[in-house]
């Protein structure tokens, strides 16, 4: 079996308000990044008090979080593109290191390099 | 010039958070109510209210003239303003023999204009000296470098910079500019009005507007400024920065310029912003736009201006205009008097030729002359009002000896005061309102019976229900709920002959199951076609083009741009044909299984292929063979290689046959990736067994009907109706997206007469009876009639009621048009047994403008029983919405009222209510005026921004308020630690409750008592509403 290749990668966790979803994807598709996950109606506590998912009737009151894999050099634009966002709203980004085997899934750079 | 992505990122988010207090602006073909200051929620309802006035110029609160009127009419009791000036005293420091609750409640009134004025030069010792008629000290005592240095610091604060410019220079760069952008716009975003089409908009807004802009004959006057800046850089964000620097604006304040440059126009931006975050916007997919190109142009046109206006020595940037500023704050002075209309008129013309000359000196003398007239003026119009006032309160002696220092804190007190003024009549007013409302209130819990009620009908919580509900159970056993108008089933929906989906629920809502409607064609078909067959068969009669297509399953299938694009005359022939005799129809609920949707997917492609051979090879169809298509399908997805028969049709091209085999795929979509998304969209159609079960059982316990089902379960849907109407929209169901409302009801009594979804309802507890049928109604708003709909699938046990029904119906239309039509002035003569034809005729009138007051005057939002408001008339002012906390075990089904139907309801109380306060600013004018834009909004003439909110005809009556505008009083019939527990769990509406921007009572029918929520406490209702002094004022 071929050896599997471990190689580097961010993980960025951003949350925000369920409304902005279509802000947040929108900067992250013109800065390049390949893809990512969204997950809906999240629950927590944060300095705005509980914040409860919800099913039903408004879906712009919940909270998501938007879950990507990039290349290092990409989180520094990205970062820098929702900070006026952040300015003035809630929420929050987690950036952590991750590594992955497909690279080619999360960057445009050759898997071999 | 060229940004890194990093900062071109920045720049996009800084322009959308620039652009949030820009409310959105639906196209009006579904009107959707809205907050005009929805952006600005997170702040406090004053608060928002003055950055409100800052951006878009609008007034807040009604003028004080108004509010006197409303309390002279009662509408106002004199106990809850008193109590406000108490409270408003409360907080401030007390004046030595003055009573100065007196002097405010004869403020408030007895006197129609505010005391205090901005202007800046007078100062206290001015009024003084007013007031004891003595002259004022020089006007050269007066600091301009103050002045000046102010205007300096404050050059961002509230107008773009050439607003300044226009303001100090009369420059009219504004002015044009809006117009230039108007233009812009119009080109882009037509929707089918104009006859020539921009070229080129498929690129997106700006680069469209880009290749225009540098051959336009309109623009080339200016054409060398605009190359200019269009050679800098070839993206919107690389402008945008270009742009602001040659402004010379520092970067801290550019997100604060770009909110005030959306703000300008912001109809447009609004209509912008909205479809640019609207992706299943048609046109918003085809041409692209968004608010940074809508920056971008607006920015490159200003740029342009404001040089060309620079050429005859006005500023050209920041810098040059504070040096201006401060060199020469006397002329600055005149100046911004002259240009910003501020002059006083037998001055005008000798401070213009003072300009005209520009003699330092002259300028100099004249300003002076002129400060000290305007001064005087201002000082003795001050000085007479507060006399007015002391004589009231019988201090003029006191008020004429006060110091200075004693003057001061009086007139700083009443400027507070006026500040806050609005708020104080608005809170009065509204107590009143919540008062009236306890004062008609049930509040016993009356034991329920076991009788079964003849008939039940779910209404919408709409304001116009509820007069129908009341006459409706006043003609005969009727009991009746209210329920958002989509009853509760987000839906997206093909209507049948239309090519495009519209969604029917709340637009807080996006519908994940997509419902078709097809037509019922003869007996035969319904045996011989499966429902998906017939959808297909529907397909293949309607073909306009070469391409197949329905536009309904082209939609699914992404040929949607055929039918209307390429054949648009007939293709409106044949809708106009097929509206006039709409066939019997039935809907397309239910889930397809695997089998079925392939069988579609197959049998389309094999129709696209043929469809694609005769197209492209001149082929009559009746030569087309199955097998040939069959082989080119195999081909296409890739199954087989070649298609030998295909080559042999050709002369064996083979060529020419693999070209065409390729085209199958990539033109006509014929191919895997496409067949699967497909089959992912054939998906969306209809709804499973569990989504019907858990829609229906939601519905009915969120209203608390789970037993004692009567044979007849109405399920009321409503719609207005009117003729040349760009507003019909608005006056149709807000919950179903500003759509009529008879679809929610046809689907929602279908899946509730499924015996399957019965079945599993009663194993839920709730037992429908097998007599109990469903039957979708629409409420005709305009006319008041019900008309039922789907009478074909009544059981044979059922008709014979139905004459009964229908009587009651028609008896509370009667009885509902007569009490509404005398309010509608144009008819106020109308004998009351006329009143029907006249409603009727309303529809019909194409010159009407007032065809029904729709929502107007709304003002409460109950969520409760019946009981509580079935004894009194509530004057079609309320939302009612049905609930019962007993039968809310887990606290979800009141936690979803909120945040549902209550924040849409907010969203209507707020649109009226800005719309009343200042129809010019939040609301849309007069209709006289409008002519249709781009076929999606109304301009005022032939060139203004979008005109967003209500028209003059739906909020005021000649010219004064017909709805008074009050904040949604919302009651809720519930224990009081259940409802601070749901408020506490939502959000979204402990913002809007905290923030001020609804009120609300809780009535407490465990404890009896009365709780209202005021600025973030709770107060019982008894202490706050004094009620043995009311009742005197009552009396008086």
């Amino acid at each position: 079996m071929k050896n599997l290749k471990f190689s580097p990668l961010k993980k960025l966790e951003i949350i925000l308000e369920g409304e902005y979803q279509a802000f947040a994807t929108d900067i992250l598709d013109r800065i390049g990044v390949k893809g990512y996950t969204i997950i809906n109606n999240l629950s927590g506590k944060g300095s705005h008090g509980f914040h409860d998912g919800h099913l039903m009737f408004n879906e712009d009151d919940v909270l998501i979080m938007i879950i990507a894999a990039v290349p290092e050099p990409m989180v520094e634009p990205i970062m820098q593109g929702f900070a006026p966002f952040y300015n003035e709203h809630s929420g929050v980004v987690f950036i952590s290191d991750i590594q992955v085997t497909r690279l080619v899934k999360f960057s445009n750079q050759d898997a071999s390099e | 010039m060229s940004l890194s992505i990093g900062m071109r990122a920045q720049i996009r988010a800084m322009v959308f958070v620039a652009g949030e207090p820009i409310p959105f602006f639906w196209p009006m073909r579904s009107f959707i109510h809205h907050n005009p200051l929805h952006g600005l929620e997170h702040k406090s309802f004053e608060e928002a209210i003055a950055e409100g006035k800052r951006l878009f110029h609008g007034a807040g609160f009604l003028p004080r003239t108004q509010y006197q009127q409303y309390f002279r009419e009662g509408k106002i009791k004199g106990a809850y303003l008193e109590n406000g000036v108490k409270q408003f005293l409360d907080q401030q420091a007390p004046i030595d023999d003055l009573d100065l609750h007196a002097c405010l409640m004869m403020l408030l009134t007895d006197i129609e204009s505010p005391i205090t004025s901005n202007e800046s030069l007078v100062s206290v010792p001015d009024i003084s000296a007013a007031l004891r008629d003595e002259n004022l000290s020089s006007a050269e005592d007066i600091d301009l470098d103050v002045i000046a240095e102010r205007m300096c610091q404050s050059l961002y604060e509230n107008c773009p910079l050439y607003d300044t410019l226009d303001k100090l220079f009369g420059t009219g760069i504004a002015e044009e500019l809006d117009e230039l952008v108007v233009k812009s716009c119009l080109d882009f975003f037509d929707e089918g009005q104009s006859v020539w089409q921009m070229p080129g908009r498929e690129k997106g807004f700006f680069l469209a507007w880009r290749e225009v802009a540098l051959r336009n004959a309109r623009l080339l006057l200016r054409g060398r400024q605009i190359h200019k800046t269009l050679q800098m850089a070839d993206d919107p964000e690389d402008i945008i920065v270009y742009v602001m620097e040659s402004l010379g604006i520092p970067k801290d304040n550019w997100m604060k310029c770009f909110r005030l440059e959306l703000a300008k126009l912001h109809g447009w931006a609004g209509f912008i912003r909205w479809r640019s975050s609207n992706r299943q916007y048609h046109k918003a997919k085809k041409f692209p736009g968004d608010l940074v190109d809508f920056l971008a142009v607006r920015l490159t046109l200003a740029l342009a201006l404001v040089r060309e206006r620079g050429e005859n020595d006005v500023p050209q940037n920041a810098e040059q205009l504070q040096q201006f500023i401060r060199n020469k704050p006397m002329e600055t002075y005149l100046r911004r008097e002259l240009y910003d209309k501020r002059v006083l008129a037998k001055w005008a013309q000798e401070i213009a030729m003072a300009l005209h000359y520009g003699q330092q000196k002259k300028i100099e003398k004249v300003g002076l002359a002129y400060m000290q007239d305007k001064r005087t003026r201002v000082a003795n119009m001050q000085a007479d009002l507060l006399r007015r006032l002391a004589k009231c309160a019988n201090a003029v002696p006191r008020l004429e000896s006060m110091p200075d220092v004693a003057l001061r804190q009086v007139l700083e007190l009443i400027r507070r005061f006026e500040k806050h003024e609005g708020m104080l009549w608005l809170e009065a007013m509204e107590a009143t309102a919540m008062y009236e409302f306890v004062k008609g209130a049930q509040m016993e819990m009356l034991p329920a019976t076991d009788k079964r009620p003849f008939a039940q009908a779910l209404f919408c919580i709409d304001t116009r229900s509820e007069r129908l509900r009341r006459h409706l159970e006043s003609v005969g056993d009727y009991q009746t709920f209210g329920i958002a108008g989509f009853f509760g089933v987000p839906v997206s929906f093909i209507e049948m002959g239309k090519g495009t989906e519209t969604h029917l629920c709340p637009v807080i809502l996006t519908p994940k199951n997509l419902v078709m409607e097809m037509s019922v064609t003869d007996v035969q078909d319904t045996v011989v076609l499966s429902a998906l067959e017939k959808a297909l068969h529907d397909l293949k009669e309607s073909v306009l083009t070469p391409f197949v297509t329905v536009e309904a399953i082209g939609l699914i299938f992404g040929f949607d741009m055929v039918g209307k694009t390429l054949a648009p005359r007939s293709y409106n022939r044949w809708r106009s044909k097929l509206n006039q005799t709409k066939p019997h129809t039935h809907l397309l609920i239910d889930k397809l299984s695997r089998e079925q949707a392939d069988s579609i997917v197959r049998a389309v492609q094999r129709a696209v292929i043929s469809n694609a051979v005769e197209f492209e090879f001149e082929v009559p169809p009746e030569e087309i063979k199955d097998d040939l298509v069959r082989e080119l399908r195999e081909a296409a997805l890739g199954n087989i290689a070649s298609s030998p028969l295909l080559e042999q049709q050709l002369n064996n091209n083979t060529e020419q046959a693999q070209a065409f085999i390729q085209r199958l795929r990539n033109a006509y979509l014929v191919n895997k990736s496409d067949a699967r998304m497909q089959m992912e969209r054939l998906g969306r159609i209809g709804f499973s067994l569990d989504e019907q079960v858990g829609f229906v059982s939601q519905a009915l316990r969120s209203i608390g009907l789970t037993d004692n089902f009567s044979r007849f379960v109405l399920v009321v849907g409503h719609g207005s109706q009117s003729e040349n109407n760009p507003y019909e929209s608005a006056l149709d169901c807000g919950a179903c997206g500003g759509n009529k409302g008879l679809f929610n009801a046809r689907i929602f009594a279908n899946m509730a007469n499924k015996p399957a979804v019965r079945q599993r309802l009663k194993s839920q507890g709730i037992a429908i009876p097998d007599d109990a049928w469903f039957i979708p109604a629409l409420h005709n708003t305009t006319t008041d009639e019900v008309a039922m709909h789907d009478l074909d699938l009544l059981p044979s046990s059922h008709p014979i009621y139905l004459d009964r029904l229908q009587n009651g119906l028609i008896s509370a239309c009667r009885l509902c048009t007569q009490e509404r039509v005398p309010s509608l002035e144009f008819v106020s003569h109308t004998p009351i047994e006329h009143a029907s034809k006249r409603a009727q005729r309303n529809a019909m009138d194409w010159s009407q403008v007032r065809p029904e007051w729709g929502l107007s005057r709304n003002v409460y939002f109950v969520i409760g029983r019946r009981q509580l408001t079935e004894t009194t008339s509530l004057d079609g002012r309320a939302f009612l919405h049905s609930y019962d906390y007993r039968v809310d075990h887990k606290q979800r089904l009141l936690e979803n009222i909120i945040t549902g139907p209550l924040v849409v309801g907010q969203w209507i109380n707020m649109e009226h209510y800005f719309s009343t306060v200042d129809n010019e600013n939040y609301g849309s004018g007069s209709k006289v005026y409008h002519n249709v834009a781009g076929r999606f909004g109304v301009m005022t003439g032939n060139l203004s921004d979008l005109r967003t909110g209500l028209p003059a005809q739906t909020v005021l009556a000649d010219g004064k308020p017909y709805h008074e505008p009050m904040r949604l009083i919302t009651v809720i019939d519930a224990p009081m630690k259940r409802v601070q527990a749901a408020i506490d769990r939502v959000a979204i509406v402990r913002k809007l409750l905290i923030n001020g921007w609804i009120r609300l009572m809780v009535i407490d029918p465990e404890t009896k008592q009365i709780h209202v929520h005021n600025k973030g406490q709770w107060d019982a209702f008894t202490d706050m509403h004094n009620a043995e002094k009311i009742i005197d004022e009552e009396a008086v």
